[in-house]
């Protein structure tokens, strides 16, 4: 069953095309990761699922829902934060969370589960504005649990967390999915998501680059990594060669997705040119490597196809 | 059912724990009290019925200027917080999140009067018994709806702002400059064109000051006032009937709600 499913969804704002003809499908029970840039469009996405910013064109339905009325009794059944934690800068955490609960319609009870889910019964009578940024992040997972909702959608959950706080809400986002809940998890850091998602959309420029399970986005090409003391002529040859799918700087030299693994015929027709490479090693590819291929992040201008993955 | 329920629940949490509802309220009983037992000047004596004016007079003054502050302080600072967002995907639609504003604007205004009649009951208790005739004249009731209407005209006014302009400083210095705005350019057009005076006196500040106003509401006080204006060789006020700068109100009072209302539909969160 799609939990979510937006079909051309639009969002035009007077200076900048946020959004542009999204289409996805988020089917129940993944854990579905939402990757792109800065202003790549991942936050307007969320907000129009969630009803605070109006599409400018397409359609989206949240549990086969798609009319307003239906919408707000589908929202519901979903649990979300969007950016920065929004809260009571002057309640407690235990106040903000009792707002929060009011309208989901959730006991007291339920307040206390979630905080010690999260782990701040300790910290709850505080205000909020005197919370660190983790323990505010921990305080917007704890709100988004209250009504124990189908559907959880995380906007950059691990920002401004140290690794021990990423490593907490990785593990909480593994205890949801593990109870059979629905996970939409946008963010920009990679190797989170990579860890933690079964399905993958990429996006660039509000549009959907790429989308299928984390298996099938990383995989299909040998990544091979690149030295040579002339950096630009290995650069030049590289993009010349006929095998190579894409080239782009890398911290340890040249990454080149190849669409071959044979590394053997790589060192030939670099020697052939007169290269000779002080580094030739093969890679695991990374999501961070299909989403740099996919996004040309770090290399201007990159790629505007769209890469479907059957899933 | 369960909707106004959800909504006074967390309209009223938001509001009674934040300082800035009980600085400004504290502020505004503060005034009201000293307005109220300042000793000297001419105000009626404390009995009832004469005691009503005298209760109502610095209330309605004050309290309409202090709870259109206070509306924008509590409504404005959701848009700089992002509450109002978050409260729309707990579950609210945005046009309930509106409608919980209103309801606390109705409250608020409850809250406002009644403080005001406490506050002027408390300055009768000793002479009660003493004065002659009904407990509350009509004209005492009359005097009362003005200080609702004016209290709500100044609230759904303070809605307003808050809902177009999103941020507390700027609406508040909004609201404020708009008030002093429209006196200087209503005197300077009706010192050149007499004519203009009837029409300009319709505008919100000039209206909310009529209904403001004593005179309105009390023949004798009109008297009074008309003698001195006279002995100083000055027109005689004439105000018109009093429904009609109350509907005047009431016009406006709808205005601001259905811009605020399109305003909440319109633009994102």
């Amino acid at each position: 069953m799609a939990v979510i499913e937006t079909a051309g969804l639009t969002k035009r704002f007077p200076a900048v095309l946020a959004v542009d003809r999204v289409s996805l499908t988020v089917e129940q029970g993944q854990v579905f990761g939402f990757l792109g840039p800065n202003g790549s469009g991942k936050t307007t996405t969320i907000g129009m699922l969630m009803g605070i910013i109006k599409p400018t064109g397409g359609t989206f339905r949240l549990f086969g829902a798609g009319a307003p009325r239906d919408l707000l009794a589908a929202r519901a059944r979903v649990g979300a934060t969007l950016e920065t934690p929004n809260f009571y800068p002057y309640l407690s955490g235990r106040d903000n969370l009792r707002i929060a609960a009011t309208i989901k319609g959730v006991g007291k009870a339920r307040i206390e589960e979630c905080l010690e889910i999260v782990g701040l019964r300790g910290r709850a009578r505080h205000r909020f504005r005197t919370y660190s940024l983790g323990i505010k992040q921990r305080l917007a997972l704890a709100a988004t649990m209250l009504n124990d909702p189908e559907l959880i959608v995380l906007d950059e959950p691990a920002n401004g967390l140290d690794p021990k706080g990423m490593k907490e809400v990785r593990d909480i986002i593994r205890i949801l999915a593990d109870r059979g809940k629905t996970i939409f998890l946008s963010s920009h850091l990679l190797w989170e998501v990579e860890r933690t998602c079964t399905h993958v959309s990429i996006v660039r420029k509000g549009r959907v680059v790429a989308t299928g399970t984390v298996a099938e986005i990383v995989g299909g090409e040998v990544t091979a990594v690149v030295r040579a003391e002339d950096g630009d002529a290995l650069r030049a040859a590289l993009e010349a060669y006929p095998e190579a799918a894409s080239v782009r700087a890398g911290d340890e030299g040249l990454v080149v997705a190849l669409a071959s693994d044979d590394l053997a015929a790589l060192n030939r027709y670099l020697a052939g040119r007169g290269i000779h490479v002080s580094h030739l090693a093969r890679r695991q590819r990374s999501l961070e490597d299909a989403f740099m291929d996919l996004t040309g992040e770090g290399e201007g201008e990159g790629q505007g196809s769209i890469t479907e993955f059957a899933s | 059912m369960r909707l106004l329920r959800v909504l006074v629940r967390i309209e009223a949490l938001k509001a009674v724990k934040r300082p800035a509802f009980w600085v400004t309220t504290g502020v505004f009983v503060a005034f009201t009290t000293l307005a109220n037992f300042a000793p000297g000047g001419n105000s009626p004596p404390p009995a009832f019925p004469e005691a009503w004016r005298g209760m109502i007079e610095p209330a309605i003054n004050l309290g309409p200027v202090f709870l259109a502050a206070l509306m924008i302080l509590l409504f404005a600072a959701e848009f700089r917080w992002r509450t109002a967002r978050q409260n729309v995907i707990d579950g609210l639609g945005k046009e309930q999140f509106y409608w919980g504003k209103v309801l606390l604007l109705a409250s608020l205004a409850a809250l406002f009067l009644v403080t005001s009649m406490v506050i002027g009951v408390l300055k009768v208790i000793p002479n009660l018994g003493e004065g002659g005739g009904a407990f509350v004249e009509p004209m005492d009731l009359n005097y009362m709806l003005g200080f609702v209407v004016a209290l709500l005209l100044w609230g759904t006014a303070g809605l307003m702002v808050s809902a177009l302009v999103r941020a507390a400083g700027a609406g508040l210095g909004l609201l404020f400059l708009y008030f002093i705005c429209e006196q200087i350019v209503t005197g300077l057009l009706s010192a050149r064109w007499r004519a203009l005076e009837r029409i300009l006196d319709f505008l919100p500040a000039s209206l909310f000051q009529t209904i403001a106003d004593a005179t309105l509401y009390y023949p004798a006080v009109l008297a009074r006032t008309n003698l001195a204006r006279a002995e100083r060789g000055q027109d005689p006020l004439v105000y018109p009937d009093l429904w009609i700068p109350l509907v005047a109100a009431a016009g406006y009072m709808v205005l601001f709600l259905v811009l605020a209302y399109a305003n909440m539909r319109r633009r994102d969160l």
